[in-house]
């Protein structure tokens, strides 16, 4: 048998394995590329592997970062700094029509900004925007829609564990990607805001207007989220200057947050532990999806499949762009099945080599494959902020938010045809750093 | 069985417990080298301990994870089939899992029987860091441990229990 | 299990920094040798960039047969190899082909256990170290709490001119400097050029000290399985591939420092006499505790770094 036929054929049992066993993304990636990795090569190398790559990945210090960036989106969620920064977009945007969604997008860019999970800021913004925006009579064609989107936002915008794995993974540098995601953030922000104001002047009673605050109110609101504002400063300015590591800058950021919030009673124990806690679990799990991918890319260079689809592609006589368009077909059907960060690490060694044979800019082609990924994580079937809203809203018919998340999907869609005509939005504000 | 189950709970507890303690010495650490650099000098060995004490915390955390389903899995065609064919399937992954970590788990302590005996230290700080190893392959046995009793319930149990 | 082996005998050979770095470079040109010698019976698949094994996994990955060869810096694994690890002791080796020679007839001379469970092919070391920073370390006191890279040795060698040294693979350096884990690093000079540090250390201390020792080593059961032939041209090939290494890497330190001055503007500070007195001086108390604490678990401390001087006079033609 071909050693390429043998790659194929690892594939197929990874795809049997997630989908017919259940079993979760990481682990079977460890298990395929080890049993791969035992016919290829033998037992003995493939089991060494195994306990190697599973150690050298999990003592990794370029992965320590993880942890601490999901710990500071806890702190701020479980601490109310959240809530705060969702109440002052809300002062200033809830009298205009739609403008509680307005408001969620706009907290969410905010909350991304310190958080680097999409989960996370999903289940934030659903658990402080949803009940606001169903006491105002929203309707959740509208607002399911926008919480499950508006979460999006956080893997764009840095900081984002979605870009620290893909820096990991490809050798990349962090800041860049990071600096690479501001921009089209932001833009995808806009597209999100424009999606509400349509959908609103077609549907007036999608969201209807809400009271208008003073502007005593509305300065109050924004002195709340100081904190906020001066976490971000200091991480993300402190990364942009040079004073501190990602690590470095996530364990600063944890630390002031914890001294913004415990002295004052806003983060109580209880708070403390489940940060803890569920810090600890989304890290665990994402070690491992790193660790099983890093086994699955052992076996598939052994196979040299990914070297041979590279070749082969950028051999096509076809135009560069064609080819990244099969790919973010690839992804968008993709992540439509598989969860976004999964399929991300399981397709980095494959795709990211093809790109770069094609010539493409390294941090752009990151920086877009980010936003189709994350668009994963608002596809049906499976798309975990889908599910992440229902858990807690559990009176929205599923069938809506997925009519309402497909507003949302189409300017994604146009966010990405914009981040390729202009890839410039990408590489401003990388390259001014140098 | 039941005491199986809450032997695996209460183990995983315990490894959790002390992995937030291990999360907090990050925090800690990265701090407490940043203050010194400011007033007098870097701490020496922060970079090589960052990366063992995240490796403990992550490593003990892999067992409760598992038992609280966080670790991502596609169940939308699983899902779809009878719960009996389900309950099946179940037991062949436990099964698949609960040897492959246990796998893992002997390769791991092996290679930290080997760091112990060939007198290899760290490259800073010049100590031993076999008990880092150690303990990835306690976490990896733990998580092992609850998949013998997911596999060990997909028998015992009738009907679908699982959410 | 697995698939037949007709045809040519396949070697994979795994290597930890990227292509275009010397031990890659020298990877290369031993598979070139080997396939033209054996005049194509053997076949080497070369796998650069740690994509088979990872810089620290090297030596055990072999030996449970992840790869049939693979290519290790000692100095990453201080306690390991102790023995070939005093040739990173600052005993003034004064480049890399002499370093090399010296290495290898230092193995062949000692045998060390713990290389008892692979086949040794060749060992070689790189050019002596030099601190290539992003600040100007012109003096003891500029050096004073930066946290440079550097491994085994080296790294020692830092300590006592009172730096911070970070121990870390080079391949995970550049990501390191660019992040800011560390200001600088002490390596060879050829890393200016091979992993682009010219572009962010725009300074270079000419200190000469200290070089990071190599070896190549091939999985004992797939050494025992190649027929006696074969396994001559290898032999043949190990004094011959640690002088080759040598020279290509003294040659290219050296082209490599041209371009970092002409193209990158890189500095090159050069320590006074009185300075490299002072420096040197610092050291002194290395090699000495070095001799006392190996000697003390039973190795012939002593004697090992007498011929690594005399192995270095006889090569350096003093
Ligand atoms: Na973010
Ligand atoms: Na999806």
């Amino acid at each position: 048998m071909s050693l390429t036929l043998v790659g194929v054929l690892g594939i197929l049992l990874l795809l049997l394995a997630m989908f017919f066993l259940g079993m979760p993304v990481g682990f079977a990636m460890g298990l395929v590329g080890f049993c791969g990795f035992w016919y290829v090569v033998s037992f003995k190398a493939a089991v060494s592997m195994v306990g190697n790559d599973v150690w050298a990945t999990f003592s990794k210090y370029g992965l320590t970062v993880v942890p601490l960036f999901i710990f500071l989106g806890y702190l701020a969620f479980n601490s109310g700094i959240a809530e705060r920064l969702y109440n002052a977009a809300y002062r200033w945007f809830g009298h205009w029509r739609g403008g509680l969604a307005v408001a969620t997008i706009g907290a969410d860019e905010l909350f991304a900004a310190i958080c680097g999970s999409n989960t996370a800021t999903a289940a934030t913004m659903g658990t402080v925007a949803l009940p606001q925006m169903k006491k105002y009579g929203y309707h959740t064609m509208l607002s399911s829609g926008t919480v499950v989107t508006g979460g999006t936002l956080g893997t764009v915008m840095p900081p984002s564990v979605v870009l620290i794995i893909i820096g990991l993974q490809t050798k990349q540098s962090i800041i860049k990607l990071f600096l690479g995601g501001i921009l089209p953030a932001i833009l995808l922000g806009l597209l999100f805001v424009l999606t509400i104001v349509i959908l609103c002047r077609v549907h007036p009673h999608y969201g209807p207007a809400g009271p208008r605050s003073t502007w005593t109110e509305r300065f109050k609101a924004l002195a709340g989220t100081l904190e906020a504002v001066a976490i971000f400063l200091l991480v993300i300015g402190g990364l942009y200057l040079g004073w501190f590591t990602p690590t470095e800058a996530g364990a600063v950021g944890v630390f002031f947050t914890l001294c913004f919030t415990v002295p004052f009673g806003r983060l109580g124990w209880k708070g403390l532990v489940d940060s803890v806690r569920d810090t600890l679990k989304i890290s665990a799990m994402v070690f491992f999806l790193v660790t099983g991918a890093i086994i699955f890319g052992r076996f598939l260079a052994v196979t040299r499949l990914p070297f041979m689809v590279a070749e082969f592609a950028a051999g096509l006589p076809v135009s560069p762009y064609v080819i990244l368009a099969m790919v973010l077909m690839i992804y968008l059907v993709g992540g439509c099945f598989v969860d976004s960060l999964g399929f991300l690490v399981l397709t980095i060694p494959i795709f990211f080599p093809l790109g770069m044979a094609l010539g493409f800019d390294p941090v752009w082609y990151a920086i877009i494959l980010t936003m189709i990924t994350t668009m994963g994580a608002i596809t049906p079937p499976v798309g975990v902020n889908i599910y992440v809203v229902k858990a807690l809203a559990p009176e929205i018919e599923l069938s809506t938010i997925f009519k309402s998340v497909s507003f949302f999907l189409l300017a994604c869609v146009v966010c990405i045809v914009i981040l390729i005509a202009f890839p410039g939005i990408v590489l401003i504000i990388p390259g001014m750093a140098g | 069985m039941a005491f199986l189950e809450k032997m695996s709970l209460w183990v995983n507890r315990v490894l959790l417990g002390i992995a937030g303690f291990f999360l907090a010495g990050m925090i800690l650490l990265t701090c407490a080298n940043i203050f010194m650099r400011l007033v007098w000098l870097p701490l020496r060995g922060t970079f090589e301990l960052m990366g063992y004490f995240g490796a403990v915390a992550t490593a003990f955390a892999l067992g409760y994870t598992q038992i609280r389903k966080g670790h991502i899995a596609v169940d939308i065609v699983v899902q779809r089939f009878s719960a009996g064919t389900r309950r099946a399937l179940r037991g062949v992954n436990a099964l698949l899992c609960m040897a492959f970590f246990a796998l893992a788990a002997w390769r791991i302590g092996a290679y930290a029987m080997n760091l112990h005996e060939t007198g290899e230290v760290t490259e800073t700080l010049r100590i031993v860091y076999y008990p880092f190893t150690w303990a990835v392959s306690v976490g990896c046995a733990a998580l092992s441990l609850v998949f013998l009793v997911e596999l060990l319930k997909s028998f015992l149990e009738k009907g679908d229990s699982e959410p | 299990l697995g698939p037949a082996a007709a045809g040519p005998i396949k070697l994979s050979y795994a290597n930890f920094p990227p292509a275009p770095t010397f031990p890659c470079i020298q990877m290369e040109r031993w598979k070139r040798e080997v396939e033209r010698r054996t005049g194509g019976k053997v076949v080497v698949d070369t796998y650069p960039g740690g994509t088979l094994l990872g810089a620290k996994n090297m030596m055990d990955g072999v030996i449970a047969g992840q790869a049939d060869i693979g290519c290790l810096c000692m100095a990453y694994q201080p306690g390991r190899f102790v023995i070939t690890n005093a040739t990173s002791l600052p005993l003034g080796i004064p480049n890399s082909r002499v370093g090399s020679l010296m290495l290898w007839d230092l193995y062949k001379k000692y045998r060390p256990k713990a290389f008892s469970k692979v086949k040794v092919l060749t060992m070689f070391t790189t050019a002596p170290s030099n601190i290539m920073s992003r600040i100007p370390i012109r003096s003891l006191g500029d050096i004073r709490g930066v946290d440079l890279r550097a491994s085994g040795g080296a790294a020692q060698i830092l300590k006592f001119w009172g730096a911070n040294p970070v121990g870390m693979p080079m391949p995970a350096t550049p990501e390191a400097l660019q992040k800011g884990v560390v200001k600088g690093l002490f390596s060879s000079l050829e890393v200016m050029k091979d992993f682009k540090f010219a572009e962010l250390c725009k300074y270079a201390t000419l200190t000469n000290t200290a070089v990071y020792p190599f070896a190549v080593v091939m999985n004992m059961e797939k050494w025992n399985s190649l027929p006696p032939d074969v396994q001559k041209v290898l032999e043949m090939l190990g004094t011959q591939q640690s002088a080759w290494t040598g020279t290509y890497m003294d040659n290219h330190a050296a082209e490599s420092v041209a371009w970092s001055k002409k193209v990158q503007g890189v500095e090159f500070i050069e320590l006074s006499a009185a300075q490299k007195a002072e420096w040197d001086a610092r050291l002194k108390p290395i090699t000495e505790k070095w001799v006392k604490e190996t000697g003390a678990k039973g190795y012939p401390s002593k004697a090992i770094v007498e011929d690594i001087l005399a192995f270095g006079k006889m090569y350096s033609g003093l």
